[in-house]
């Protein structure tokens, strides 16, 4: 039952618009929007109008306010800084005189100080020379009596061994070759004499010194016999002679 | 006549010589002889000694202490310079003249003794010189062992005991003495205290 005849349908696509097409559709669509737009900003000046105006009366009166706020502010400011700046002055000049307080306090003290060392010093002083003065007398007194008592001593040693001197001398004088008369009599009175001078209890430091000047001299007399002996042996060959005068010398 | 003139000094010289006693030269004048090797010790050399030759002492000077010593060795002969020059041993003479002495070298002795008649001289000694040995006498000090004195006299021989000793004469000894007895300990009697 196929019929031949029967049209087959064609299928159609549509083509697809172009650029320009397009673009032409909507010319109209975009003059109707301009349009709209300006309508609406008008529409929108107008009703914001008012708006805007009690805006900007705000707007000034609040930047009136600010700048007196701020005139109020600068001048408390000013005010403030000013009564600051007297308040640090005070504190300067008060520092100031404290300064001059501590400084004033400092040469007090050193003052006192000084004073009190010069104080400290001069009773020291006074107690020092004081004390001194004491051991001084004490010392005095004990150097006196050593004195006295090395004195005494002293001139006992000194009898005793100007008499022990004198016999050695003695000794000598007899031992003489040539015996000299007068040396021995001399011997003989000077020992009596420095025998005298040791009994004697006040004996002076002039008797002694007398004493030992005599005695001095007659030992140069029997030292210049006796080398005369030694200096004649010598010259005689007496060789024991000799040799027993050099023994003297030699203090045997 | 003319025979007796010549026979009598010959006899006369036999006769010096045999009384000599000696086989030796004898220098006249002094007790010294030369000794000959070969011949005898003669009776009157007996204690003599014999030495290659005499050397006298050594003079020397110290300028500074103005004194001239002898300076004696071992077998040194004592010269006539010397003779009756007094010894002092070294130790002492320092201390005692304040001169400062040079240490005596040491010397090696070579003597021969004549020690008894008719020994024989050795060849080898011809020519020595013979003296009689009679050292000096030394005097000591009982006290002082360094105190030591000898009288020295011509052609005495120097023992080995007294090397190094010094002899100083009389005269100088008799001026150091004197100084010195213003010295030393027993001089500071009566001294101020």
């Amino acid at each position: 039952m196929s019929d031949t005849n029967v049209p087959v349908p064609i299928v159609v696509t549509p083509a697809e618009p172009t650029l320009g097409q397009k673009f032409m559709w909507s010319l109209p669509a975009t003059g109707i929007a301009i349009i709209a737009v300006l309508v609406a900003s008008f529409v929108l000046y107008n009703f914001n109008k008012e708006t805007r105006t009690d805006f900007n009366a705000a707007l000034k009166k609040g930047l009136e306010d600010q700048e007196k706020k701020t005139a109020q502010v600068l001048q408390t400011s000013e005010t403030k800084n000013k009564e600051l700046a007297d308040q640090l002055t005070k504190i300067n000049d008060r520092a100031g005189a404290l300064e001059k307080d501590r400084e004033n306090l400092s040469k007090s003290l050193d003052k006192f100080s000084v004073s009190m060392d010069e104080f400290v010093t001069k009773e020291f002083t006074t107690f020092k020379k004081g004390q001194e003065q004491v051991d001084k007398t004490q010392h005095q007194d004990i150097s006196k009596l050593e004195k006295g008592v090395g004195d005494l001593d002293r001139r006992i040693v000194y009898v005793e061994d100007k008499l022990k001197k004198l016999d050695d001398i003695g000794q000598e004088v007899l031992g003489l070759q040539q015996k000299s008369g007068q040396l021995q009599k001399d011997y003989v009175a000077l020992r009596e004499d420095v025998v005298a001078v040791g009994k004697k209890a006040d004996v002076t430091k002039q008797e002694l010194a007398d004493l030992d000047e005599r005695a001095r001299l007659f030992q140069l007399r029997v030292l210049a016999a006796r080398a005369r002996e030694a200096a004649d042996a010598a010259r005689s060959m007496d060789l024991r002679e000799l040799m027993k005068r050099l023994s003297d010398a030699e203090g045997k | 006549m003319t025979r007796l003139k010549l026979i009598v000094p010959v006899l006369l010289a036999a006769l010096l010589v045999g009384l000599s006693g000696c086989d030796s030269q004898r220098d006249p004048g002094l007790q010294r002889a030369t000794l000959k090797g070969g011949k005898k010790v003669s009776q009157d050399m007996v204690g003599w000694v014999a030495m290659p030759g005499t050397v006298a002492p050594e003079i020397k000077q110290d300028k500074d202490k103005g004194v001239t010593y002898a300076l004696l060795s071992t077998d040194n002969v004592v010269s006539g310079e010397t003779n009756g020059w007094i010894a002092i041993n070294p130790k002492y003479f320092s201390k005692f003249a304040k001169v400062t002495l040079d240490e005596p070298k040491a010397v090696s002795s070579s003597r021969w003794d004549l020690d008894f008649k008719g020994k024989k001289i050795p060849q080898e000694l011809t020519g020595w010189v013979a003296i009689p040995n009679t050292p000096p006498k030394i005097e000591r000090d009982p006290v002082n062992k360094t105190m030591e004195m000898a009288t020295i006299w011509n052609n005495q021989v120097i023992p080995s005991e007294m090397h190094g000793w010094v002899a100083i004469d009389k005269d100088t000894m008799a001026k150091l003495a004197e100084k010195y007895m213003f010295t030393g300990p027993g001089a500071d009697v009566g001294k101020s205290k």
